[in-house]
């Protein structure tokens, strides 16, 4: 199929139409315009055209090349003042065309004979609407005539019997068209009797209809060969190998030149394994030791003519001058390697999480405690010679659990209850408590914040601008819902990582908020950089997040210490390079949003091109750039109020704040406009020519060798297959990959027990901690594995261990031969997160509100849900955040600090927070007992939830002689108790 | 603590992380950490005058005659060849300074007629011409300028700073923050006081200048001997529930910190009533009275009452300087916010003996094109090239070091990175940035990351 190009029509000095390559000149002097004209004020390029009651058809351009193939599709921009639009009777109405035909005809031809017209029409109900025709009298009509309006008309016209010589007699037509909607035209007109086979001619024509006063304004014109070109998108079929960066034509042959310098002076020391510490047989070491394409910053350069102790080779005759210029030829020229000849060897590792997870017998541990975890434990306590403390109290336990698994005191019911229990039945008791808790809100919404941690989620872009994010929320809920429901681990990591490839079902859009949320600076220029920081923290989060994997380093060189090189870190990179963040559109928006987004656009563009013809009127040299901002603010008149109402329906659509891609499904999936200084691609073609570059030094101006996506090397290599990331995310759940259930097993260690069994709970590479415990890692995570990825089955295999159980208590005999606690003889209180410290305190003046999520609430002093619901912009936390340890989301938290500082204590002393919460604590104890001894016990119990201690009542009920209930509720709540889980 | 205990082992000692069960990690922390550096400190306190949105270095310390005679011309290829490729920088109609440079003091060192305050101190300054970085980009630019990385992920230099040396005030923060005119585009980027991997206790607490510290008000109804009373009953319950259990370091730390609490209640509102304490001719030094200078005055101003009283980073954040459009306009105003103030800081430090124990650092996250952006008579953003100076502290003023090409586009000689000044801003303290190191995931992190080195010269 021969492609004509989409072109415009263009007027230049002298009225000249030009349509094709070939531009025929036409004089001004043979072009009677009569009253239709250019529009001069403007820069788009459009004509004001007026009617005369008569067949006016001044405007006519040849089609050059002229068209016979079999479908093509023509495009262009039509806007009437509503004042102009008659109230239609019978013999009047709007009329208006632009036509297509084999001949040009003269100034009053008709064009309705048996050839395709375009435009607008009275209908029979006397309202003026879009239409298409072959021939007079003969309309299919579409919508109806908006006043007012650019509408963008598009045809696509063809035969149906494919030949060069049988007729164009089929015409379908849309307004507005988005392009999802290819499949769904306005309406459709064949005929039997058509004439035209050849477009050579086309024009716009006024008729009898169109008066005088009448002002049409045209504009636009395109023409193209298929629904996508039109769009400015390729097909999904046609996915185009990317462009190669444009390098100089090489004078130096690596083969010829390079390799024999290389094996005569270098590889003697330098080549395999060897002692040296580097190999120049491996292009990633060479890499290292070179900056491509500038041989003179290039160490291996700067060795070698070296004269001083860094000279290279170190002993021997120096390096000939032929055999210098060779070499920095050849880096000039780029640095060009056979990886057939020297390939890039597999890195190997004995690191420990590297191997196979095994799934290890159960210890054989007499009298060993609860579950399987207690056994392993036992047998690595045996070894330390230390015994596990005893079970601590039932207020204790009951209170941990609480705080563990939901973030939230236990409540005074459930306190009581727990009383009420016999203390042989008591473990069965706090089991079934653990399974109901597990299947609560409350637990998804704490659990769901650690995670958002991880996936460094906020409602803000971040850096300069920090644009808020209004539909990010839908990512918060997805995650809590994910936790509460109890979604398989695997499908969670597989929602998150490739939703968009998965299909375009909500849930799945939703959940690449985990890619989305990285952060960008909104800049118009220097969209390269912004882009690249975008998919370096997807990247680096994506390793740590699942696979412990820390990758920042490989950015620049290969791993110093893990076995990854810096080829690894960008095959890795290159899974996500041909999508980015965007909003997506949801179910019960698609159908209406294209439509919205289309005219939006179109308003928008036609802005954008006007006021970038004027600032090149006024002479700004290239490149202009024409901020989003003005784009809004010029707006004309005309278009304002539609504009405005177009934007307010897309506001209003469901969206999602999500990650879409060349490998999603594009016709299904609408993106929403999204008004800011835009560091991203908007027209989707341009995500196909993504192709990702080792950059070196991570410098995104020097690019190095181009690789496709890929694991690091050091795993067995896997196929990638038409979904990239789907593919990933099956590599990273399946059985024999060592590292994504022992990550997710031990993050649950850590949620409950405040450090992990891996210390380092996003880095298991060699410089991570070490396990403490290899076997019950291995156990947990095969037990993951096992069960179906269940996260409840983990959780409820440690909350009912005896390690979970086990009480405070220093035990001297064990501090001393494990004082670090790594056999975890003993539990380690430490302090509630942020939040939980904000919730905890709402929740014991009875304060707190359910949410069943959805935007999220202002930070103020009067907003009473979860934290969690509260907003989490980038930049500006709030001050709980800021002094408690909370995230920041720049980047992802594996882990909260506890910190320890005067501010934490002067904001829970002095902040309208907790002072009020104490007051009405105390009017609520004061208004059921009378007492200072019945008193200081309820608040006590309301806010330790325990009995006053024998120690404490003197203390307490001295204070209370000079001091109120409010005060001694103020002390409460600062204590070290209270905001600890002990 | 022993000396035969080395340095660098100290200092990884005593900052491990606060979870671990490790007594002495956690008794150190308690402590105002002792002077304990690895040379002689210069400073003991540094004052970061940032100036957001990138004041333009042509405009201000590095004059290039050749703009006139370039004036409205393309940059000539031998200068346009060592521009990085970033769209930002364009090539197409050099703009000349507005401002004259005149030769100030005995070192002569240029200064553009834009800041005459300032220029009078300029056998103090030490004048880097050649800073580079590569990001063009306000926010991760700004990151650049205090973190040393565009993500902002590591470590702000203040957090560096106060890791290093802690405080030698236990009433106050170490390090206080102050953000001035975030007006416009450009909002302050919480990296530039955030702790990256350090423990938070090292963030920079942000002071509102006329508030100060939050929360230290006592609440209405809670009077002195109340809270007195309330802090010995919660001490009691704390030790209460320490006794015997695990972590009870930590815990204990907790408790200091509460009596931590009660001194800074009373330390914090003394240091921010300058109103009182200082005088008018102090006042009218810093430009207090004046409009135009009056933030940047009272920012100056508790900057210098912070250091005296022993805070060790105080970090001022002007906005405003991103001169787009209009430089002339854009910079008169910048300067009207800035040089007096400015320059009434060190000329306050001098006056009180303040100055050799302070270093001043005044920077941008970048600098200005030398070519005119677009047709508004502005300048785009530069990092290739720019200009930063130093002062007090140790620094041996009136030299200018650096280079950048006869339009001030490209550093062409000494260039230094962001790194290189956070190490020289620690080397001035008294520490070896090479040997300062904190035990992150297993890595030793160093505030040089893999780049980076003291400018000697600065001290020399």
């Amino acid at each position: 199929m021969r492609l004509i190009t989409a072109q415009r029509l263009a007027i230049v000095t002298g009225l000249i139409i030009c349509l094709s390559s070939t531009c025929i000149a036409q004089p001004a002097g043979e072009l009677s315009l009569g009253n239709w004209k250019q529009a001069s004020s403007n820069a788009r390029q459009f004509f004001v055209i007026r009617g005369s009651l008569n067949r006016e058809s001044p405007l006519r351009a040849p089609v050059e090349p002229p068209i016979s193939q079999n479908e093509f599709y023509i495009s262009y921009s039509l806007s009437y003042p509503t004042e102009d639009i008659d109230q239609a009777s019978t013999d009047s109405g709007e009329f208006f065309i632009l036509w297509l035909d084999d001949i040009e005809g003269n100034e009053s031809s008709a064009h309705s004979n048996q050839n395709p017209n375009i435009g607008i029409h009275v209908d029979t109900d006397l309202k003026n609407k879009y239409m298409i025709r072959f021939s007079s009298a003969k309309q299919t009509f579409a919508g109806e005539l908006i006043g007012d309006k650019t509408t963008k008309l598009v045809a696509r016209v063809s035969k149906s019997k494919a030949a060069v010589d049988s007729p164009f007699d089929t015409i379908d037509l849309w307004t507005n068209p988005a392009l999802v909607q290819r499949d769904k035209p306005d309406c459709h007109l064949t005929i039997a009797d058509a004439r035209v086979s050849t477009i050579r001619w086309l024009g716009f024509s006024t008729g009898g209809k169109t008066e005088i006063t009448d002002e049409i304004t045209v504009g636009d014109l395109q023409i193209a060969s298929s629904w996508e070109e039109l769009f400015g998108v390729r097909k999904q079929t046609q996915v185009k190998a990317p462009t190669p960066l444009t390098k100089p034509k090489p004078t130096i042959s690596f083969v010829n030149d390079v390799v024999p310098i290389l094996e005569s002076r270098c590889f003697e020391c330098h080549q395999g394994e060897n002692d040296t510490g580097l190999r120049l047989d491996v292009a990633d070491q060479v890499l290292n030791q070179t900056t491509p394409f500038a041989a003179k910053q290039s160490i291996l350069i700067h060795r070698i003519v070296a004269t001083d102790d860094t000279k290279m080779p170190p002993q021997g005759a120096r390096l000939t001058g032929r055999e210098v210029e060779i070499l920095s030829a050849w880096i000039d020229e780029g640095m060009r390697w056979d990886e057939s000849l020297f390939p890039t060897p597999k890195l190997t590792s004995k690191h420990w999480s590297f191997q196979p997870i095994q799934r290890p017998a159960i210890p054989d541990m007499p009298a060993y405690g609860r579950t399987a975890i207690d056994a392993f434990l036992a047998k690595q306590q045996a070894e330390l010679d230390v015994t596990a403390n005893e079970t601590a109290n039932m207020t204790t336990l009951v209170r941990r659990i609480h705080l563990t698994v939901t973030g939230l005191p236990p409540s005074a019911e459930t306190i009581q209850a727990s009383r009420e229990v016999k203390t042989t039945n008591k473990h069965n008791w706090l089991d079934q408590q653990i399974q109901q808790l597990l299947q609560t809100k409350e637990y998804g919404e704490h659990w769901g914040r650690y995670w958002l941690d991880v996936a460094r989620w906020a409602e803000s872009n971040g850096h300069q601008h920090n644009r808020f994010r209004p539909d990010a929320w839908r990512y918060r809920d997805y995650v809590i819902t994910s936790f509460t429901q109890n979604k398989r681990f695997d499908q969670f990591l597989k929602e998150q990582l490739a939703g968009d490839e998965l299909s375009t079902e909500d849930t799945h859009i939703v959940a690449t908020g985990f890619l989305s949320a990285a952060r960008y600076s909104g800049n118009n220029l220097d969209k390269q950089i912004q882009r690249n920081d975008i998919l370096v923290d997807v990247t680096n989060t994506t390793a740590s997040a699942f696979l412990g994997l820390s990758m920042e380093c490989a950015q620049c060189h290969t791993h110093k210490f893990d076995p990854l090189s810096i080829r690894d870190y960008y095959r890795f990179q290159a899974f996500f390079a041909h999508g980015q963040p965007g909003s997506v559109v949801l179910s019960k928006g698609r159908e209406q949003a294209p439509q919205l987004i289309a005219e939006y656009w179109n308003i928008f563009d036609a802005t954008k091109r006007r006021v970038y013809q004027e600032l090149k009127r006024q002479g700004n040299p290239e490149p202009i750039n024409v901020a989003p901002e003005t784009v809004n603010r010029r707006i004309t008149a005309a278009d304002r109020s539609f504009y405005n109402e177009t934007k307010r329906k897309i506001d209003k659509l469901p969206k999602a704040w999500g990650w879409y891609s060349i490998h999603s499904d594009y016709l299904s999936l609408p993106v929403a406009p999204h008004l800011m200084r835009w560091p991203l691609e908007r027209e989707r073609i341009a995500l196909y020519d993504k192709a990702t570059h080792i950059l070196i030094r991570g410098d995104v101006t020097s690019p190095g060798p181009e690789v496709k996506p890929g694991i690091p090397s050091v795993f067995h290599p896997i196929a990638i297959e038409e979904k990239p990331r789907l593919t990933l995310a099956d590599w990273m759940t399946a059985p024999n990959n060592p590292l994504t259930a022992r990550v997710w097993v031990n993050r649950i260690w850590q949620g409950h027990f405040g450090k992990g069994i891996v210390a380092t709970s996003s880095d298991f590479g060699t410089q991570g901690a070490r396990p403490t415990n290899l076997e019950l890692l291995d156990y947990l995570a095969s037990e993951l594995q096992t069960s179906g990825w269940n996260t409840n089955h983990i959780h409820q295999l440690i909350l009912n261990s005896h390690a979970y159980r086990q009480s405070a208590s220093l035990q001297k005999a064990a501090f001393k031969n494990d004082p670090t606690n790594t056999s975890w003889w003993g539990w380690n209180p430490y302090r509630l997160n942020s939040e939980a410290v904000r919730d905890a305190i709402l929740l014991a003046s009875n304060r707190l509100v359910s949410s069943t999520g959805g935007p999220s609430q202002k930070p103020n002093t009067t907003s009473r849900v979860r934290s969690v619901y509260l907003e989490h912009r980038r930049n500006t936390p709030i001050y709980l955040n800021e002094v408690f340890d909370g995230p920041d989301a720049s980047h992802s938290c594996s882990r909260r600090s506890q910190s320890i500082s005067p501010l934490q204590s002067l904001y829970l002393l002095n902040s309208q927070l907790t002072n009020q919460s104490a007051l009405e604590i105390a009017d609520a104890i004061k208004a059921l007992v009378d007492s200072p001894e019945k008193r200081a016990a309820a608040a006590v119990n309301t806010i330790l939830g325990r009995d006053m201690l024998p120690d404490e009542d003197v203390a307490v009920i001295e204070f209370l002689k000079t001091a109120d209930l409010r005060d001694l509720c103020l002390v409460l709540l600062n204590s070290n108790e209270f905001i600890h889980v002990n | 603590m022993s000396t035969s205990i080395s340095r660098r082992a100290f200092l990884n000692h005593s900052l491990v992380g606060m979870t671990g069960l490790t007594s002495i990690a956690l008794a150190c922390t308690l402590q105002p950490a002792p002077l304990l550096g690895h040379h002689k400190a210069r400073a003991r306190s540094v004052i970061f005058l940032y100036m957001s949105g990138g004041p333009s270095q042509v405009d201000t310390f590095d004059p290039k005659p050749d703009l006139a005679k370039y004036s409205g011309q393309r940059v000539p290829e031998s200068i346009a060849k060592n521009v990085p490729p970033i769209k930002r920088s364009g090539l197409s109609n050099v703009m000349p300074s507005h401002w004259e440079f005149k030769q100030h003091g005995e070192s002569g060192i240029p200064v553009s007629a834009l800041l005459p305050y300032t220029a009078k101190h300029v056998d103090d300054l030490c004048v880097i011409r050649s800073v580079k970085h590569r990001n063009p980009v306000h926010g991760p630019g700004e990151c650049v300028c205090l973190t040393g990385v565009a993500s902002g992920e590591r470590p702000s230099i203040g957090a560096w700073s106060t890791y290093a040396l802690g405080t030698s005030n236990e009433n106050l923060p170490s390090f206080m923050a102050m953000n001035i005119h975030s007006d416009g585009m450009q909002f302050p980027q919480r990296a530039g006081w955030s702790t990256g991997f350090l423990p938070s206790k090292h963030q920079g607490v942000v002071i509102n200048p006329e508030t100060g510290i939050q929360f230290t008000q006592l609440p209405k109804g809670t009077p002195k001997e109340l809270r007195e009373q309330q802090l010995q009953l919660l001490e009691f319950l704390n030790q209460q529930h320490r006794q015997g259990k695990l972590n009870s370091d930590a815990l204990l730390a907790r408790i200091k910190a509460y009596e931590m609490t009660g001194r800074m209640q009373i330390a914090a509102p003394e240091l921010f009533d300058w109103r009182t304490q200082e005088t008018d001719t102090t006042q009218q030094l810093y430009g207090i009275p004046e409009d135009d200078s009056h933030d940047t005055g009272v920012a100056c101003l508790l900057g210098r009452r912070m250091v005296e009283r022993g805070v060790r980073f105080v970090q001022i954040r002007v906005g405003g300087w991103d001169a787009h459009g209009n430089i002339k306009a854009n910079h008169t105003r910048q300067a009207a916010r800035t040089d007096k103030p400015i320059a009434g800081l060190l000329a306050d430090l001098k006056q009180r003996g303040l100055f050799e124990s302070t270093l001043v650092v005044w920077a941008g996250e970048f600098g200005r094109t030398p070519t005119m952006e677009g047709r508004a008579n502005g300048r785009d953003h530069s990092p290739s090239g720019y200009t930063i100076w130093m002062a007090g502290g140790g620094v041996r003023g009136g030299q200018i070091i650096g280079q950048t090409d006869d339009l001030g586009y490209v550093a062409i000689d000494r260039p230094v990175s962001p790194f290189d000044y956070h190490a020289t801003i620690l080397q001035a303290l008294g520490v070896n940035p090479a040997e300062l190191s904190y035990n992150h995931l297993g890595r030793d992190e160093t505030p040089l990351f893999n780049d980076g080195g003291v400018i000697e010269e600065v001290f020399g």
